[in-house]
């Protein structure tokens, strides 16, 4: 028994928990934030250093031999220490953050401070080695979007990632262009694509992945992405087998490129239960395009939160957006649109509804209203979103 | 059946893609094709609703035509 400790480590799946009648040299108080070493792996988890004191504690978190991190005493007798909720404040004192940087052994500067505020929010375990990891990956790429962060944050915290450069390398295709943009420059590839004189095969698998008749009841999209990855692997194909025209070759690699880089930023995307995406409107002998983006969040009662945000043409003006929650019987919440609201725009929707809910058998109870949106998407502000996952 | 053609196609996909050097290793963790293709929280059902929805909405906004 090291430094007087017995009894059971009990351990909860977010906070590190020791327990016993244990005998401190320098017993930690209630509240304060001490570090702790993990030095030596034992049977039953590690050798802590905290305070000078030994301790053998089991972490719900996995760490790496020599690990700093830092830890909240809950209670002092028992030991308890909390490694995720050092803070409950909606708003991060940045003062308080630097005190944790430093504490850590990290320079405070605004980069440091910043991240660990971020971790603190997303309540993440402050890890010395992780936080170093960021920095470093970080460093030679300011650019990095709230997203971006925040997914590489979640990654390196929860992943079996070990290779930091190898994460950030798959990463990098989310960085390369937004997706919004990705889905424009798909578009424009299928307006110069249409021009051509390609097999009809081509234009019809095209039509069957991408293309909504606004007008017409579409068969459900199923097994969509088989669909996709089917096409990206027939074009390239046909571009190589048959030679095509260098005109029709190139629109062809421009298109299969920009669709990989689709489906890997949805690959990626997906993790983090969020679903952006795309349709081609075929309305009246027009091409339009819709951008799309659902956001899921596991609720209770069978019910989960459904945000669906709609953005339309070239220039992705918003052009709807539905907050509500679902389940397998139906969807209730509220359609908000940019327009002026008229009885028309209300009646036009209901009288929607209706046949919809009819035609689907689903419980459909949303209601419209007048609203606006931030004209930037949702994927690249939803961090504290994406920190449900990890 | 249906899942060796989807496999078949994956791997196929994942060369392309490597091919193009928008994919630097097979076995990736997050580009997930198989997971894409079959998430549970999109069902079939929520999907179809979907399209419905987006189809709605942009008959009453006009799209880009207003």
């Amino acid at each position: 028994m090291i430094s007087g400790i017995e009894g059971n480590n009990l351990i909860t799946d977010t906070i590190l928990k020791i327990a016993g009648k244990g005998f401190f040299k320098n017993p930690p108080t209630e509240n304060s934030i001490v570090l702790l070493k993990a030095f030596e792996k034992v049977d039953n988890g590690f050798k802590l250093l905290i305070n000078g004191d030994i301790f053998i504690a089991k972490l719900p978190i996995q760490v790496k031999t020599g690990e700093t991190l830092l830890g909240k005493v809950i209670s002092s007798n028992p030991l308890v220490i909390g490694l995720d909720n050092f803070v409950h404040l909606k708003f991060i004192d940045q003062q308080f953050a630097a005190g944790l940087v430093e504490k850590l052994g990290l320079k405070p500067d605004k980069i440091n401070i910043d991240l660990v505020s971020k971790l603190l929010s997303g309540k993440k375990a402050l890890l010395k080695s992780k936080i170093e990891d960021i920095i470093e990956i970080t460093e030679t790429d300011y650019t990095l979007t709230e997203m971006q962060m925040g997914m590489l944050i979640n990654l390196l915290w929860s992943s079996e990632y070990t290779n930091k450069n190898e994460l950030y390398n798959e990463i990098k295709i989310i960085k390369e262009i937004p997706f919004d943009k990705l889905c424009n420059d798909i578009f424009r590839s299928i307006i110069r694509l249409n021009n051509l004189n390609l097999p009809i095969e081509i234009y019809n698998r095209i039509k069957e992945c991408f293309f909504i008749n606004v007008n017409e009841n579409n068969s459900p999209f199923d097994n969509r992405i088989n669909k996709i990855i089917g096409l990206v692997n027939y074009l390239e194909d046909y571009a190589e087998k048959f030679k095509a025209l260098k005109t029709e070759s190139e629109e062809i690699k421009t298109f299969t490129y920009k669709i990989i880089q689709y489906i890997l930023q949805k690959s990626i995307y997906f993790n983090f239960n969020f679903y952006p995406d795309f349709y081609v409107i075929f309305n009246k002998k027009e091409l339009d395009l819709i951008i799309y983006s659902i956001e899921i969040l596991e609720g209770s009662k069978g019910a989960n939160y459904f945000k669906l945000d709609l953005r339309c043409g070239k220039d992705n003006s918003f052009i709807g957006g539905i907050n509500g929650y679902y389940s397998g019987k139906g969807m209730s919440g509220k359609l908000t649109v940019p327009e002026m609201l008229n009885y028309n725009i209300k009646e036009q929707f209901e009288k929607i509804l209706h046949t919809l809910a009819y035609q689907t058998g689903l419980f459909l109870n949303i209601s419209v209203e007048q609203g606006y949106q931030s004209s930037e998407l949702m994927y690249k502000l939803k961090t504290d979103i994406l920190n449900f996952k990890a | 059946m249906l899942y060796k053609i989807c496999m078949e196609e994956n791997i196929k996909f994942i060369q392309n893609a490597k091919k193009k050097g928008l994919l630097k290793k097979e076995n990736s963790n997050l580009s997930n094709l198989l997971g894409l293709a079959n998430d549970r929280k999109i069902s079939p059902k929520l999907n179809g609703l979907v399209i419905e929805l987006i189809k709605a909405v942009y008959k009453i906004s006009g799209g880009t035509k207003k």
